[in-house]
């Protein structure tokens, strides 16, 4: 009787355990997976690609500056305690990179202005410090590869103001603003500057940018702008990407919804506060994640390749044809897709049309050659990818 | 030569139990302390029947680890004890990243050799709370264990054991059903036993 007793005891226990076991709900990918496709550290940590404007590649590492010919790295610059690269633009046209250093007195929560110069010996300037007319009391936030740098300080009439401005001869020069008075940023912050990815070292004239800020209270407000005019896209959320294709914008925001948001040429405003996503994946994205658009022209589809947050979670796609409202997911294991199931990707520079060369936090750095008309296939017929550090320029 | 050798022990094993006097009663009981390491032995994907074994990069993706757990057994008979283990057990992946397994399980030991010298032959069932980057799940747990243990005096006893555990991987969302698993691990462990 006893023994029964204990038998059904333990029978018990274990029945409980079958119900709550698999609660796995919130993984990008299956735990043993994610564990059984991990690989080492390649040794380099990249940080940016910052183009290639002749025939050299520059990049950023947690190590400094360099370029590369293709067969050889130099290292023009190397981080120190008091001089550490923060984000960096090359400045082709006068030989040098530009980029951006703490400021020693934190309490400015400014950053310092430096370049570099990309011929040899490759000396190192001080400290520069560019005036600004445009607004008084100005820091440094930040310093894109399209050469715009971030500023945010106080317009005499407008109050509050973010500026995207490029540096020449010692001085900054607004190319786009916006500031509290004008778009209602009194106590709004800035979320982020969304760039389309393999396009980041594109100007903004060419190339256009979502610069998005965030209130106290948690609302959203983003702006679509090519530097000569802008336009607001009212959507209360935060956003992840965005890429233009086949003339239309699309938008995910990092709780993996994916919108049409229309013609991709800059207008009066849009709202998509009720209009409803093409997908709502189980995936979550950091802001200027991933997000590259493929054209399949002759299938008449759209494939929009994403990653997600996790390093271990392999390639997303989201697929859809032409004036269609919904989208399919499909993760990409083999091809293009085959060395970042478990990579960060931190930076990406478009060699060509669907040639990527993509670099990760750990992992080196890859050269993805896509086949549009099979970009959702999982499978090594929708491109391929060199291994790790063996691209080309 | 292996199956000969196999044999010989089976046997040796099977005819000392046959003729030794027990040395445990029903109601005796033991306490182990346990420390050692963990090998990643392989892995297998249901839906791509792919097997995956060894360590490292390209194979089961982790490195060896280590297991410390602690265990009570009460004896049911003079050769048979059940009772319970909880451990943690972690081992890095080929990235570097940590994979932990908290795994609590009801056990059961046969001693066919006891005295001086125990012999346990062990098996477990139970579940196991396991973590590795964005996942993390409860699931079930199965060894098998086998084990010696000297006791130089009355109640403190030294051990060696090894054995095979399986830890499975069931995901119910449909994104995740493909990476369903079954992944097998081998510990190595050192124990120290008090029993009375």
């Amino acid at each position: 009787m006893k023994t029964k007793r204990t038998y059904g005891i333990l029978f018990s226990i274990l029945a409980a355990l079958l119900v709550i076991t698999g609660c796995n709900a919130d993984a990008s990918a299956g735990l043993f997976r994610q564990i059984s496709e991990s690989t080492k550290p390649v040794g380099i940590q990249y940080r940016q690609i910052l183009g290639k404007p002749a025939t050299d590649l520059y990049f950023t590492t947690s190590e400094g500056i360099s370029f590369t010919t293709g067969t050889t790295t130099t290292q023009i610059k190397t981080n120190t305690a008091d001089s550490r690269n923060l984000a960096a633009y090359v400045d082709n046209a006068n030989n040098r990179v530009l980029f951006l250093i703490n400021d020693p007195d934190s309490t400015t929560n400014s950053a310092k202005v430096r370049s570099v110069s990309t011929v040899s010996p490759y000396t190192e300037s001080s400290n520069l410090d560019p005036s600004f007319a445009l607004l008084s009391s100005y820091k440094i936030h930040n310093l894109y590869t399209n050469g715009l740098f971030l500023l945010q300080g106080t317009h005499a009439t407008n109050g509050k103001t973010f500026s995207l401005s490029t540096y020449a001869t010692n001085a900054f020069t607004n190319v786009v603003s916006f500031d509290a008075a004008t778009h209602g940023l009194a106590d709004y912050s800035l979320e982020s500057v969304l760039q389309a990815t393999g396009k980041e070292t594109i100007g903004i004239s060419t190339q256009p940018i979502i610069v998005s800020f965030v209130s106290d209270a948690g609302n959203y407000k983003h702006f679509y702008t090519d530097g000569a005019s802008k336009e607001v896209i009212t959507l209360d959320t935060r956003l992840a990407n965005f890429t233009i294709l086949n003339s239309r914008l699309y938008l995910l925001t990092t709780n993996g919804k994916l919108y049409d948001a229309g013609s991709s040429a800059i207008g009066a405003g849009r709202d998509l506060s009720s209009v409803s996503s093409m997908i709502s994946s189980n995936k979550v994205y950091d802001a200027n994640a991933f997000m590259y658009g493929v054209r399949d022209a002759g299938g008449s589809k759209s494939h929009i390749i994403t990653k997600s947050k996790s390093s271990n979670d392999p390639l997303y796609v989201l697929s859809f044809a032409d004036s269609s409202t919904t989208a399919t997911g499909e993760s990409i294991r083999y091809g293009y897709g085959e060395y970042l199931d478990s990579a960060e990707i931190v930076s990406s520079y478009e060699k060509g049309l669907n040639n990527l060369l993509v670099a990760t936090a750990e992992n080196g750095m890859f050269e993805l050659t896509i086949i549009p008309a099979s970009a959702n296939s999982n499978s090594t017929s929708n491109g391929t990818s060199r291994e790790s550090e063996d691209y080309t320029l | 030569m292996k199956k000969f050798l196999l044999l010989v022990v089976l046997m040796s094993i099977a005819i000392t139990s046959a003729f030794a006097v027990p040395y445990y009663d029903k109601g005796n009981q033991m306490f182990s302390f346990t420390l050692g390491t963990s090998f990643p032995t392989f892995t297998y994907f249901f839906e791509d029947n792919e097997f995956r074994a060894g360590l490292g990069e390209g194979n089961t993706g982790a490195k060896v680890g280590g297991y410390g757990a602690i265990s009570y057994q009460v004896f049911n008979s003079p050769t048979s004890a059940i009772g319970g283990e909880i451990g943690y057990d972690f081992n890095f992946s080929a990235s570097n990243m940590l994979f932990t397994a908290v795994p609590f399980y009801a056990k059961y030991s046969f001693f066919p050799v006891q005295g001086q010298l125990d012999l346990p032959i062990s098996f477990g069932l139970g579940g196991a709370y396991i973590k590795y980057n964005d996942a993390s799940l409860m699931t079930l747990f199965a060894n098998m264990q086998v084990g010696l243990t000297w006791y130089p005096g009355d109640h403190w006893g030294f051990g060696l054991t090894t054995g095979l555990w399986l830890i499975p991987e069931f995901n119910y969302d449909d994104a995740l059903k493909q990476d369903n698993a079954l992944a097998g691990f081998i510990p190595l462990t050192l124990s120290i036993t008090y029993r009375q």
